[in-house]
């Protein structure tokens, strides 16, 4: 867990934000950086700007392996993910959403067929000098939350002065029932605090009630100027959700700061 | 007296709002006049086409629920039997959903449609004696009834199986949550005894007037408004006495009555009236309205004659919208027991199959008097419609029993409704009270029949009519929104008992067995 990463590599993306990026996993101390370049036709350019990259990389310390491969993008991404059992690290920039319409996107294609954790990284991390974070957020719903993500926030690189330990669910119908809902929900952010002791100054638990759930968490971590926001994988459901895409969807689209992905099967 | 207060929040603020209404009706009828009628063609101008696309919403909505998993779920706990027999739910159905408007326009409204129908279709014409009765069958069928349905289920799911009292307030929980017991729920409950009380006014109203025709036409009574005030004042006494004898005696024993009376009626004249033509025509306007009934549903003719259907398909959804607290919550009440499934097919089926025999058979004779018999008695129904069933009858045998038996029909739906009506406004004004005290129902119930009394003095009855139609606004978008809660309640019950958690209504009704 969190030992391989896998930087899939698009020419549109400045140098200096793949290293910022890089810098980032470097505390991961992983064991392997994997530079994936999807190439089709004449692509002698793409691998010289790729040279640079992992030049760069290896100077500041990073074990970086060179992919290159042919084909469908987003499969191709996946594919190599699965095979070196690594985490799957994007640089998102701002899509114009015409485009984004017309042509699709990777990192959505990627999200939706990956089951490794994906990380999308938006801006600089503000590092703190003892490479820790401001803020983490978990936003979860409680369904993969023991099994595998709380392993990823448990995780020693993981570090940040303020855990936010999120929960969005929908109102019970009846006042009994939403006080056995919200008691539920404390108890089990209560098992989470205590779970995710480890690296953190403090730990905030908060339950929130809201129908459009990506909406709560987006505004939420706004509010707080989180860093990093942590969602499990939850496929879109209903039959709106398959137009309009589910809640990871929403958040990672949305989000002004980086976000961690964790599929639930993990 | 701070929690006296609070607890007669919505029962002082609605008897204030209705009060002040009605004393603009009676004081300066004209401006109530002058402001309902611009705040009603205002919003039939600008809404029709809401009201067309939200009444099919609720069709639509209420076949689904029932076709979908949610069907099976109970409105009470899982071992609890329905507290009415058929007879008895469908009577009381029936009753408070159409009473004495069947009766009114059973005859009347395929006359009027076939003397006036839209300008794209020659009056008096075969093709305009179609459109009459499919028309007639589209503003009595499915529609009203799915309007009912959206509330009644509503208020049934969340008091009986979630424990809330019976009012609309309550079904917003899963949308306010602990708001709804502040004064966003009071607005709603308000605005649900508004409309309630103005349309009932309205309803007993024109009932009166049509009793006091019937009377006239058998009797040496004079057709004038001092007999209709006494009618109005006997029922009063009547409705009054059946309504403090409680919902299991008194509406029960009248609605039974009232259907077991329509029945007879309808099959006398079926046998003594066009048999055969009835049957056609009962069988081509169901085929008519089953082909046509999404393009009736949607169509607000912008083209051609728009002020027909503002006239007669905008107004009746309208008037539905603004019967459905009334009814939504009566029907409610009375539904414990059933499955979702079950109240849905029930409600929406039997009482729309009986309006279209109704229709089938009033509607037919009269037009088989105008067509076959060369009687015009379109004629004469244009020029006062309260008579149009007893000028039906006058062309039969025994008409004087007929029409006794007519005027005994009104006034025992007459009670019905204003029992069921102010039992209603009594449940809604006492915080869901399933039984509430005997002193707010004598309230609600010398309201309502001493306003219908002075607007029809005033003649302010058109203008609270309007009024409550205005009321049909905002309480579409309510409804809409009750759609949305129901199957946000819905959802997080099956998905608990899918995904194995406990319900604590399940647990409540463990500890009681």
């Amino acid at each position: 867990m969190l030992k391989n990463f896998l930087f899939p590599l698009h020419p549109g993306i400045p140098d200096n934000m793949i290293m910022s990026m890089a810098e980032f996993i470097r505390f991961f101390e992983p064991k392997k950086v994997y530079l994936l370049l999807v190439v089709s036709g004449s692509s002698s350019r793409h691998i010289k700007w790729m040279d640079g990259i992992e030049q760069k990389m290896q100077e500041i310390g990073l074990p970086v392996e060179r992919l290159l491969r042919y084909g469908h993008v987003p499969s191709q991404i996946v594919n190599a993910a699965k095979s070196n059992q690594s985490i799957i690290c994007f640089l998102k920039k701002k899509k114009n959403p015409l485009k984004k319409a017309l042509a699709g996107s990777v990192v959505s294609d990627v999200v939706r067929m990956s089951e490794e954790p994906v990380l999308i990284y938006k801006k600089n991390l503000p590092w703190q000098a003892d490479q820790v974070l401001h803020s983490i957020m978990y936003a979860t719903n409680f369904k993969y939350s023991t099994t595998t993500c709380i392993k990823y926030i448990q995780h020693k690189a993981l570090k940040a002065k303020r855990l936010i330990l999120l929960h969005v669910g929908k109102r019970a119908p009846d006042p009994t029932a939403e006080k056995k809902r919200l008691e539920a929900v404390h108890a089990n952010l209560d098992r989470l605090v205590s779970d995710s002791r480890n690296g953190f100054e403090a730990i905030e638990k908060r339950a929130v009630v809201g129908i459009w759930v990506a909406r709560k968490i987006l505004s939420y971590a706004r509010k707080n100027e989180v860093d990093l926001l942590v969602i499990g994988k939850i496929d879109a459901g209903g039959f709106f959700g398959r137009f309009t895409g589910g809640t990871t969807e929403a958040v990672y689209n949305r989000a002004s700061c980086s976000v961690l992905i964790i599929p639930g099967g993990r | 007296m701070q929690t006296l207060l609070k607890k007669n929040t919505v029962f002082l603020a609605a008897l204030g709002i209705s009060l002040a209404i009605i004393a603009l009706g009676v004081g300066s009828p004209d401006l109530l006049d002058r402001i309902s009628a611009r705040l009603h063609s205002w919003i039939i101008n600008n809404f029709g086409w809401g009201y067309l696309l939200s009444s099919l919403a609720f069709l639509v909505f209420s076949i689904f629920i029932a076709a979908s998993r949610f069907g099976r779920l109970k409105l009470g706990l899982d071992h609890e039997k329905p507290q009415y027999s058929y007879f008895g739910w469908f009577s009381m159905l029936f009753a408070a959903g159409m009473g004495i408007g069947l009766i009114f326009w059973g005859v009347a409204e395929p006359l009027s449609h076939y003397v006036q129908p839209p300008s794209q279709i020659s009056p008096r014409s075969g093709e305009a004696a179609a459109f009459a009765m499919q028309h007639s069958f589209f503003h009595w069928g499915l529609h009203p009834w799915a309007i009912y349905i959206v509330v009644s289920l509503a208020v049934a799911y969340f008091s009986f199986r979630r424990g809330m009292p019976p009012l609309i307030s309550s079904c917003f929980y899963p949308l306010l949550g602990e708001r709804i017991y502040g004064p966003l729920g009071y607005l709603i409950d308000i605005l649900s005894v508004l409309a309630t009380l103005f349309g009932i006014v309205t309803s007993l109203g024109l009932g009166a007037t049509q009793i006091t025709s019937g009377l006239a036409s058998i009797s040496f009574l004079p057709d004038t408004l001092s007999t209709t005030l006494g009618v109005i004042t006997i029922v009063t006494i009547l409705f009054m006495i059946s309504s403090v004898t409680g919902l299991d005696k008194g509406i029960q024993i009248l609605s039974k009555t009232n259907i077991l009376l329509a029945l007879l009626l309808m099959t006398f004249m079926l046998i003594v009236g066009p048999t055969v033509y009835i049957f056609n025509v009962l069988t081509t306007t169901l085929g008519g309205y089953f082909s046509s009934l999404l393009d009736m549903s949607l169509s607000s003719n912008p083209f051609q004659g728009y002020e027909w259907t503002k006239n007669w398909t905008l107004f009746y959804w309208a008037w539905w919208i603004s019967w459905a607290p009334f009814v939504g919550l009566f029907v409610a009440s009375i539904s414990r027991g059933r499955t979702i499934r079950e109240f849905i097919l029930g409600a929406m089926l039997v009482p729309t199959l009986l309006t279209f025999l109704w229709f089938s058979v009033f509607g037919g004779a009269g037009l088989h008097l105008q067509i076959e018999g060369n009687v015009d008695i379109a004629g004469k129904v244009a020029d006062n419609v309260s008579v149009a069933l007893f000028q039906l009858f006058s062309y039969y045998p025994f008409s004087s029993l007929l029409t006794l038996v007519a005027v005994l029909l009104l006034m025992v739906f007459f009670i019905t409704s204003a029992d069921s009506a102010t039992y209603v406004l009594a449940m809604m004004t006492s915080d869901g009270d399933l039984r509430p005290p005997n002193w707010k129902k004598i309230t609600w119930g010398i309201t309502v029949s001493a306003t219908a009394c002075i607007l029809l003095f005033s003649g302010g009855l058109d203008a609270l009519q309007r009024m409550s139609i205005t009321a049909a606004l905002p309480f579409t978008f309510i409804m809409l929104l009750l759609c949305y809660c129901l199957w946000l309640g819905m959802s997080y019950e099956w998905h608990q008992s899918s995904t194995g958690t406990e319900d604590p209504e399940q647990s409540r009704e463990k500890e009681l067995s």
